[in-house]
């Protein structure tokens, strides 16, 4: 009796939280992704159909594979931090990136990931530039002392160097923000304080960008490439870039509005629309040469946009409010239920639309979005 | 050889004692009873003095680590532990009218005055620390939820609405239809200034009359959830309780009169008992204790401890004047027959009691003594007062015909009853026990530690307590079960890259845990202050290793996530129940990720919150419940060896105890009776009021033994007079308790069905099985 007793003694130390050595959590770029059955329900920033498959990234490294049977399937991704943006240029490749500037890369249409770039490689390429355009032009403002043209280049250098450095002091935290490839082999990444990189191999050799012209380095918010060749990057304070010749050289900064734009879509018919803080929506007919501010039911920031086959216009944003609109005029509203930020928007299927956002992923039924519309 | 002479002597040293006792008490009867009466006045009136008692401090098991780290960084950490949620609904609609937001600041007003309330932690939406923030293009805005300008116009209470979204206080401080606000009220168990401890009852009854009765008569619907009203309602409570012990008390009383139809040895019977409770109370009161409402039912099992002693004192007193004596004589020779047996009985109960000391609670501790107290009174108002009191009433005419009667008859039951000392009737008997014992094993296996239900078990799924919390679940998104985690690190490093990293990683690992159900802590507040610096883009809700924007990420975070020295996070995990399963799910997985990940620099500390308390309640009851039950098993049987100087007759006593043991943990299991402060305590006194049955029919068995006759002989004889007083005893307190299942707590009447199956289980095994296992230990040819 008493030895039966005995033998059920716990025992209460195991429980007892007590300073062990242990091995410590590695960086979040050297870690992988933690496998979760709630990545679906943690934040998402951003999805594109991948054929027949929706791929979406988000926070702690989460790349989500919906297929279109309805299986949802999270990829081994080497990184554990929020990825901001996904671009696939066709049905295998694509191109991931997220903070402290890593940028991953996936041939098998998101359900692997490997790491091509990071942060830390970034400071060191605008360090090595930023230094390097010093040493020019303190040679070239020597033999020239009055040029203030000059001077004033070498001052810009200056700080360029004072920020790499601080950006590389603290570690690579600053984040990328967009992704856009032209092709398998060439493609863009934007990100904070004016951070810009440029592939030609498909990502195994990357560039800075320094002929853009941005000596404040704000933050470059998105990156895409328009139908006729030409590569736009627009970003904080309203300020929008353009170059066409694949970056080589850009036209002068363009300052659209006071309000950050967050993404940059072109439409079947050619029209292209720049979106971002407070509500703001630019239309352009002209490959983004003239703008005009179009008004919108609601204030809020718009993040996400799409088109859909039929030709309408959905856009999202903080609040989780989604904007509905035929003509990329007149805007029509739907809330989501949730009222947390909603990022990404895209069809999904003929009759149902996948939003994310803050709160992971959800599914809107075109028939519901019409009967709610306000 | 020297050790049987050894065992003789000390045997008649005993003798003598009682012998000497006998003569001292029976020589000065009066000033027996004027000492009694001196006693009882003086106690009676103490007694009167007696007021309920609860604290938090006292239901936790304060060496246990996890309120070790608790305490160490209570201020910080109050807010989510000894809190009461004060829901006020608005019952016409949302609570965006003039009229609603007034009385809203006047409940929340009159609750900051309550005393008791840490006024600082109070949060409401009219208190200042209410604040939202919000991202413009110049920067990040902050401000009170009710506007500096408020008016109580449309337009005020349009702002109050966005405040309220934009504060993040939808599902946590106002409800998710927009129709009743939380006002979080967290509670000081200490007086800062008087050094006095809060006495729950009139601080709740405070809130019931100043804030539930006054406000509902202005049109809001109050209410109130969290430990100090627990507490309250179960103060408020007490009448009922009361109720049905008199109820009990009365019913026991006319099963008594009608058992031994002598109303003079009922009312010796009953008057002693409550006279025990009552001295108990005084004394209790004299030495500075309260009567905590978990330890409500212990005068109780006083009183139907005394029953069961008194019962075999006026037995075996009616029986001896049936045989001639008068009453005088018939008490002392019943004094002689029971004061060891009795007061072994009784030093069993009292050990049963003490053992619960091990059980690092204060209210089981508290329990411990306070059950203690009163069986060391009973030893005196049994074994002293009722003899001498018998000596005086004696028995009435209708009583000894009663008893004639029964002397006269047959005996027809107890007759076949005293068959099963045959083997062939004892090990099958045996076996079928051994089978109970294995089905009870079997049975058992589901019995969980903690609560299993959601709300409050002691109540009613349909009493007002759980109502009210049932409403607060079903309109709010945050639960009310909060398991805090410590992230303790170097002072100045709580906002650091590497703690946030650590702590993000964890509480991601925690997300995943099944009950979990969401988090809140400085690391949350952090990442959304990051992006919200980033002109609210949810593309930078991400740490960074910039310590600048750490730091300024951290500023403006609510008190209740961060010490003033950042040295300590509470990371808030809101789970779907307590449930005892729950939380050593969420502890388990706590502790493996900082055995994974933990360096040293950084801590994580276990466990705040009323979940995380509950958490470290549930594990030292789970060991303690263990610790206890040897405890009362080894020193019950030592104290029964010691009596009958037979490690075989203590075997059979105790293997009955424990198959009742065994059988009461398995119905739990099956009733769905979690282990827990409130039940714990009726296991260790089952087995402590259940030994006295078997101490009365043994010494008596021993007696009739002792006089030569046979074993069966001697059990038969033994069944006509304590038998019956066993049987009856049983039978009346199972009959008594079981009237419980009417009381509208739920508590009482779980401990009432607890009481009725342990009585009659304890009986039984007393009266059928003890015999059975004995014969086959004890007799060898010569004596079966």
């Amino acid at each position: 009796m008493k030895a039966k007793f005995a033998s059920l003694l716990p025992l209460l130390g195991v429980l007892v939280a007590l300073p062990v050595v242990a091995a410590g959590l590695p960086d979040r770029l050297e870690r992988p992704s933690r496998m979760t059955p709630l990545a679906a329900q943690s934040q998402l920033t951003d999805l594109q159909r991948v054929g027949d498959d929706m791929v979406m990234v988000g926070a702690s490294g989460h790349v989500l594979v919906h297929g279109a049977g309805g299986s949802l399937k999270q990829s081994q991704v080497p990184v554990d931090l929020l990825l901001t943006a996904v671009h696939f240029v066709d049905d295998k490749f694509g191109w991931a990136v997220g903070h402290d500037g890593v940028i991953l890369h996936s041939t098998d249409a998101g359900k692997s990931w490997s790491k091509q770039l990071d942060g830390r490689a970034i400071g060191k390429l605008m360090l090595d530039w930023a230094e390097s355009e010093v040493a020019r032009l303190e040679e070239a403002s020597a033999a020239a002392p009055d040029d203030e043209a000059l001077s004033t280049a070498l001052d810009n250098a200056y700080f360029a160097v004072d920020d790499a450095r601080a950006g590389v002091e603290a570690g690579p935290s600053r984040p990328l923000l967009d992704v856009w490839f032209r092709s398998a082999q060439e493609g863009w990444a934007v990100g904070a304080y004016g951070m810009i990189v440029h592939t030609r191999d498909g990502g195994q050799n990357w560039t800075f960008v320094s002929t853009l012209e941005n000596p404040e380095r704000l933050h470059l918010n998105t990156v895409l490439g328009l139908a006729d060749g030409s590569l736009l990057v627009a970003g904080e304070g309203g300020r929008v870039h353009r170059s066409s010749d694949g970056g080589q050289t850009w036209e002068p900064v363009r300052k659209l509005t006071d309000a950050s734009l967050y993404k940059l879509l072109q439409v079947a018919d050619g029209r292209l629309l720049a979106l971002g803080f407070g509500g703001t929506l630019l239309l352009s007919r002209d490959q983004g040469q003239n703008w005009q501010s179009v008004t919108l039911p609601v204030r809020a920031s718009l993040y996400g946009a799409d088109e859909l086959s039929d030709g309408t216009l959905l856009l999202v944003g903080q609040g989780g409010v989604l904007l509905v609109s035929q003509d990329g005029q007149d805007f029509k509203r739907w809330q989501a239920p949730g009222k947390t930020a909603l990022l990404g928007v895209a069809s999904f299927s003929q009759e149902v639309l996948a939003l994310v956002g803050n709160d992971g992923l959800q599914f809107l039924s075109r028939a519901v979005l019409t009967e709610q519309l306000q | 050889m020297n050790a049987q002479t050894e065992l003789v002597r000390s045997e008649s040293a005993l003798q003598r004692l009682v012998s000497l006792t006998e003569r001292a008490l029976f020589h000065n009867r009066l000033l027996v009873l004027a000492f009694f009466l001196i006693a009882s006045l003086l106690l009676g009136w103490k007694a009167l003095e007696i007021r309920p008692d609860a604290s938090f401090t006292r239901m936790i098991p304060a060496s246990h680590p996890f309120i070790q780290n608790y305490l160490k960084f209570e201020d910080v950490l109050r807010p989510q532990s000894n809190v009461l949620r004060v829901v006020v609904e608005n019952p016409d609609g949302e609570i965006f009218t003039k009229k609603y937001m007034e009385t809203l600041r006047e409940v929340s007003d009159r609750i900051f005055y309550l005393p008791g309330v840490d006024r600082g932690n109070l949060k409401s939406l009219w208190t200042p620390n209410a604040l939202w923030t919000e991202v413009a293009t110049d920067g990040v805005r902050a401000g009170r939820i009710i506007p500096d300008g408020y008016d109580g116009g449309e337009e005020s209470l349009a702002q109050v609405r966005q405040n309220i979204l934009r504060a993040n206080m939808l599902g946590s401080y106002v409800a998710d239809d927009f129709r009743s606000t939380i006002i979080r009220v967290p509670l000081l168990e200490v007086d800062p200034e008087t050094g006095k401890p809060l006495d729950y009852g009139s601080f709740t009854q405070a809130l019931e009359n100043q804030v539930r009765e006054h406000f509902a008569a202005q049109g809001v619907t109050i209410r109130v959830i969290g430990f100090a009203q627990i507490i309250g309602d179960l103060i408020a409570a007490a009448t009922d309780i009361a109720l049905f012990f008199a109820i009990t008390v009365g019913l026991i009383t006319v099963l008594l009169y009608l058992y031994c139809h002598c109303w003079r040895s009922t009312a010796v019977t009953v008057l002693t008992c409550l006279l025990t409770v009552v001295c108990q109370l005084g004394l209790l009161s004299v030495l500075g204790y309260g009567l905590d409402p978990y330890s409500i039912l212990v005068p109780f099992l006083i009183f139907a401890i005394g029953i069961s002693h008194a019962v075999q004192n006026i037995n075996l007193m009616m029986s001896e004047m049936g045989h001639g004596c008068t009453p005088v004589q018939a008490s002392r020779r019943t004094f002689r027959a029971l004061f060891i047996p009795g007061t072994t009985a009784l030093l069993a109960d009292a050990v049963g009691f003490i053992t619960l000391l091990v059980i690092d609670i204060g209210v089981i501790q508290q329990l411990a003594v306070t059950a203690s107290i009163g069986v060391f009174v009973a030893i005196f108002t049994k074994m002293f007062l009722l003899p001498v009191l018998m000596s005086y009433a004696g028995v009435s005419a209708r009583g000894m015909r009663q008893q004639q009667k029964r002397a006269n008859s047959s005996w027809p039951v107890f007759r076949r009853l005293a068959r099963v000392v045959e083997p062939r009737f004892a090990m099958p008997l045996i076996l079928i026990s051994l089978v109970l014992l294995g089905v009870g094993y079997y049975a058992r296996h589901d019995l969980k530690i903690g609560d299993l239900d959601v709300g409050a078990p002691e109540f009613r799924p349909e009493a007002r307590y759980n109502r009210d919390n049932a409403y607060l679940l079903k309109h709010y998104t945050t639960s009310t079960d909060v398991y805090v985690v410590m992230f303790k690190t170097p002072q100045e490093q709580c906002s650091r890259f590497a703690a946030a990293d650590l702590a993000n990683q964890m509480e991601q690992t925690l997300r995943d845990v099944e009950g979990v159900e969401s988090v809140a802590s400085l690391y949350g507040h952090m990442r959304f202050s990051i992006f919200a610096r980033n002109e609210g883009n949810p593309k930078w809700a991400e740490f960074s290793r910039d310590q600048y924007v750490m730091n300024n990420a951290r500023s403006g975070a609510p008190s209740e996530f961060v010490d003033p020295n950042c040295s300590v996070a509470p990371i808030n995990l809101y789970l779907s129940d307590h449930k005892a399963e729950t939380l050593s799910r969420v502890a388990q997985a706590v502790e493996a990720f900082s055995k994974q990940y933990e360096t040293g620099e950084i801590e994580i500390l276990q466990a705040a919150g009323n979940a995380g308390i509950e958490a470290a309640t549930n594990m030292v009851i789970k060991v303690s419940e263990k610790q206890m039950l040897i405890l009362v098993f080894v020193i019950i049987s030592l104290v029964v060896w010691w009596e009958f100087k037979s490690l075989k007759v203590t075997i059979a006593l105790m293997a009955p105890l424990y198959l009742s043991t065994v059988l009461c943990e398995a119905v739990m299991a099956q009733m769905g009776l979690g282990v827990k402060i409130a039940t714990l305590p009726v296991i260790a006194l089952g087995v402590g009021i259940g030994v006295d049955y078997g101490i009365y029919l043994y010494s008596r068995m021993e007696g009739f033994l002792h006089q030569g006759l046979k074993f069966q002989a001697a059990y038969f004889e033994a069944l006509k007079t304590t038998g019956t007083s066993i049987a009856f005893t049983g039978l009346t307190l199972a009959v008594g308790v079981a009237t419980w299942s009417f009381s509208a707590l739920k508590f009482q009447a779980d401990m009432g069905l607890l009481l009725v199956l342990l009585f009659i289980w304890n009986m039984i095994g007393a009266l059928v099985l003890l015999p059975a296992i004995a014969s086959l230990l004890v007799c060898n040819r010569e004596t079966r």
